[in-house]
């Protein structure tokens, strides 16, 4: 019985093992990849370290993600960890650390990760602009406390109606009903990129709506199908099938553009708004980082974003990749600062 | 339907439905570990597995752990959990007459039937609820979420006082960090506060931990040395017969026949339990057991022996199980402890419950409902391979136990998110726990309290966002809200009219 016993007990502990493991899955199979771009290149010599092989700094590099496995955040990257250490040439581990709409991991990556490049972060936008706006965030950090090295996706905001919506069936005359009427919009919550979509909005056009602030976009989703809303801000990749299947109808683009997925929908621009709303996802690290070693990671960034294998796997996920290379998302994050800023009181 | 197959018959789907029946007969066997603390440890372990495997484990583990209390409850009179308190009553006055083997034979059968027949209605009335889902909204969530609020008398044992007690600190500990507004409060100005109190490591804290603490208390020393002796010779003794059992397992048609009724009734009204927001199995067993007593031409075998009171206490239990799955996957508001884990572990896998369940992943869903079914019957097949030595894991020595519950709460608040402040809060609701154990303050009342308090709260707001007018008119303009207003006078003064009633007469 004792030895039964033993054994079992052995079990748990490999079990709490591989529990431990458990953030860094794609690790071992990635780290073959890696081995595998080294034997290619021909330069993996006998006794000649990883960090001299890849001329990177460091043995490795910890892509912190701020959110819990199993979201988008975590998907993207996960997706993007096996390309970056294949460009990079030293093994990619994802980590991550969820909590306080990423602060938790952000302030870790700012006042404790080290920074001789072992470490970056994954980071969206615009709630990371929106948080440090908060006075209630007590980090301390803003923009200039990160480094902003290259962009991966961006999903551009959509405004929804129920199916059948007669009321209004485009983005003027939903402006136009709207200044007469009270229109409840569902958002995904009050600091997320649907709910400065709308202030935007607002500001722009000098129309307001109810803001009605749902936990995430299938909450706003299913208000929307069931009428218990007017219209729902979302993301062009959450609408596409339900606006095409006919479950809901699409009004409008938020952004200077008309959308490539649904081009037949009116975007603000038409109605000559310069605003331009999405959520935005990228790589970014901590103000400080080796500047050797960033030179690098952005490299090897770019040339990840132009491998045809990732743009396939990005197109398989339904994820609609955006490179921005460091001077362009540094840029970018600049106006968007500056946009978020005047209408941040407008949030609640 | 071929998809659905596919998955379930793959190599890591049966391995872990294997793993679990018989994980979650192992942890339902031993006294104390219950099954939401088994599938809240077993979490961390399914971030590394594919969806359908992960949750297929989980509801096998689920199913099991409350059949698995059975087991010690009718050998040794000692629930496995508190969904077999109803069982042991009767069970151990059978085992005392040698009939154990026939009473584990009842109890298979029962949890089995409870067990599919929750499962059959899972797989019909989800789908079907999930059309008028749609219907639900920030006002129908918040009344729900009010209405769970008002059975925790139900789940507050002998002192209702007491349950209120804990049910109040546990809106308390629900209002840390922000909820609809950004706003953090009681966060002191810590960052991992102002995201809020984790469920999982309170949870853990809340059930696991107490129960090592207590156990570490009755370390063996000078003073009782005499009377741990005894305990362990009697447990020793009871084992020892447990192994001798003569009779037969399976009841034969004709003895199955009589308790057919009970069993199909207790499950029914144990799918109801099930589908009531934090009622578990605990309740279900007794709801079952008082069933099958109401129902039954010998009453007076009730509490002597009665085969009819197992029968209907074990399908009264394993009905809970499918009946709390139901909500937990439609409307996201889980009907159990065990649910919540199991939502929990579904949102690790990044799904959402809802109408997206059913239609856009509802090959991935039935596979698991189907899975789930699977369990059941696997875990009676088990159940009787194992009857003769299942018995053994209630006496598995302390110094195993302690250590083994001890690393999995650790390991398991930590690896959620890779973050040490959820092993603090874990430890501090540990020692909560313990004091709340001592004082007899009941667990499961703050547990709710930390699921319902915040979703009452984020409804109520978003409905008053929603309502273009007066809150008043909106709510009582709404056929679902009213429906539930009702219900929820109706619990709060059903017994105050039953105690004045008793006092006219």
């Amino acid at each position: 019985m004792k030895k039964i016993l033993g054994i079992a007990l052995g079990a748990v502990m490999v079990m709490n093992l591989t529990a431990c493991s458990g953030g860094g899955a794609g690790a071992p199979a990635a780290s073959t990849a890696a081995q595998a771009a080294q034997a290619q290149s021909g330069t993996a010599e006998k006794d000649g370290g990883q960090s001299t092989d890849s001329g990177y700094p460091v043995d490795k590099v910890t892509l912190l993600c701020p959110s819990d496995a199993g979201g988008a955040m975590d998907q993207n990257c996960r997706m993007m960890a096996p390309y970056l250490e294949k460009h990079l040439g030293v093994p990619v581990e994802v980590t991550n650390m969820g909590g306080s709409a990423c602060w938790i991991g952000w302030s870790y990556l700012y006042n404790e990760a080290p920074k001789d490049g072992s470490c970056i972060s994954f980071a969206n936008f615009p709630n990371m602009i929106t948080g440090y706006l908060d006075t209630a965030n007590t980090t301390g950090l803003d923009n200039t406390s990160f480094q902003f090295l290259e962009m991966l996706t961006s999903d551009t905001n959509i405004i929804v109606a129920a199916e059948g919506e007669d009321r209004f069936t485009d983005l003027e005359s939903l402006l136009e009903y709207a200044r007469d009427n009270v229109v409840t919009v569902a958002d995904a919550g009050a600091r997320t990129d649907d709910a400065v979509c709308v202030a935007q909005l607002e500001k722009a056009s000098g129309v307001t709506f109810q803001h009605v602030h749902f936990e995430n976009t299938a909450g706003g989703m299913a208000a929307i199908q069931g009428r218990q809303v007017d219209l729902l801000v979302c993301n062009v990749s959450e609408a596409v099938e339900p606006v095409e299947s006919g479950a809901i109808t699409g009004i409008g683009i938020i952004d200077r553009e008309r959308s490539s997925f649904l081009p037949e929908l009116q975007c603000s621009g038409d109605l000559g708004y310069e605003i331009s709303c999405s959520s935005s996802r990228g790589f970014i690290c901590a103000q400080g980082m080796d500047e050797q070693a960033k030179a690098l990671v952005c490299e090897a960034l770019e040339a990840a974003m132009n491998d045809p294998e990732l743009q396939s796997a990005a197109e398989t996920a339904g994820i609609n990749l955006a490179p921005m290379n460091e001077a362009e998302f540094t840029g970018w994050v600049t106006a968007q600062n500056d946009a978020i800023s005047e209408i941040f009181g407008m949030l609640d | 339907m071929q998809a659905i197959m596919s998955d379930l018959l793959s190599l890591q789907t049966l391995l872990a439905l294997v793993a679990g029946t018989f994980g979650g007969l192992v942890v339902g066997g031993l006294p104390g570990l219950s099954a939401t603390m088994g599938m809240s440890l077993l979490i961390p372990i399914t971030y590394t597995m594919d969806t359908v495997p992960s949750m297929v484990m989980l509801a096998a583990v689920y199913c099991s752990a409350v059949y698995g209390g059975s087991f010690s409850a009718i050998l040794i009179h000692t629930p496995g959990t508190p969904a077999s308190a109803a069982t042991a009553i009767d069970g151990y006055q059978l085992t005392k007459r040698g009939k154990g083997l026939q009473a584990l034979g009842v109890s298979t059968t029962a949890s089995v039937i409870g067990g599919v027949v929750s499962g059959v209605a899972l797989l019909l009335i989800a789908p079907q609820l999930v059309k008028v889902a749609l219907m639900f909204s920030a006002p129908e969530y918040f009344l729900i979420a009010v209405f769970g609020l008002t059975i925790v008398g139900g789940l507050s044992g002998n002192n209702l006082l007491k349950g209120l007690v804990s049910a109040g600190f546990g809106l308390i500990i629900g209002m840390v960090g922000m909820n609809i507004f950004p706003y953090a409060r009681y966060s002191f100005g810590n960052l991992n506060l102002q995201g809020g109190i984790q469920l999982v490591p309170a949870m853990i804290g809340l059930f696991s931990l107490p129960q090592v603490l207590t156990l570490a208390e009755s370390r063996v020393n000078k003073k009782n040395r005499e009377e741990q002796k005894k305990i362990q010779e009697s447990i020793q003794e009871q084992i020892a017969r447990a192994g001798k059992m003569k009779g037969h397992f399976w009841p034969t048609p004709a003895e199955l026949k009589p308790l057919l009724p009970t069993i199909l009734k207790a499950s029914i009204l144990g799918i109801g339990v099930g589908i009531l927001p934090g009622a578990g199995g605990d309740i279900g067993s007794w709801v079952g057991y008082n069933s099958a007593k109401n129902g039954s031409k010998n009453k007076e075998l009730f509490g002597k022996g009665s085969l009819e009171g197992i029968a209907g206490s074990e399908a009264g239990n394993n009905a809970v199980c499918g009946g709390a799955l139901i909500p937990a996957l439609t409307l996201g508001i889980p009907g159990s402890g065990a649910a919540a884990v199991f939502l929990g572990a579904l949102t690790v896998q990044g799904f959402s419950s809802g109408t997206n369940l059913f239609s856009k992943y509802a090959d991935m869903t039935y596979s698991i409902l189907v899975g789930f079914i699977a369990a059941n019957i696997l875990m009676g097949i088990m159940g009787w391979l194992l009857s003769r030595y299942a018995v053994r894991f209630a006496a598995l020595p302390n110094g195993i136990l302690i250590p083994v519950i001890t690393s999995l709460s650790v390991i398991g608040s930590y690896a959620i998110r890779n973050n040490v402040f959820d092993v603090y809060v874990m430890l501090f609701f540990g020692v909560i726990g313990y004091c709340m154990k001592k004082f007899d303050f009941p667990a499961a009342p703050a547990v709710l309290a930390l699921i319902l308090g915040p979703m009452a709260e984020r409804n109520l707001i978003t409905s008053i966002q929603m309502c273009k007018g007066s809150i008043l008119v909106y709510y009582f303009t709404r056929p679902i809200c009213v429906f539930f207003m009702i219900l929820i006078v109706v619990t709060l003064l059903a017994p105050v009219i039953q105690k004045r009633r008793r006092e006219a007469v």
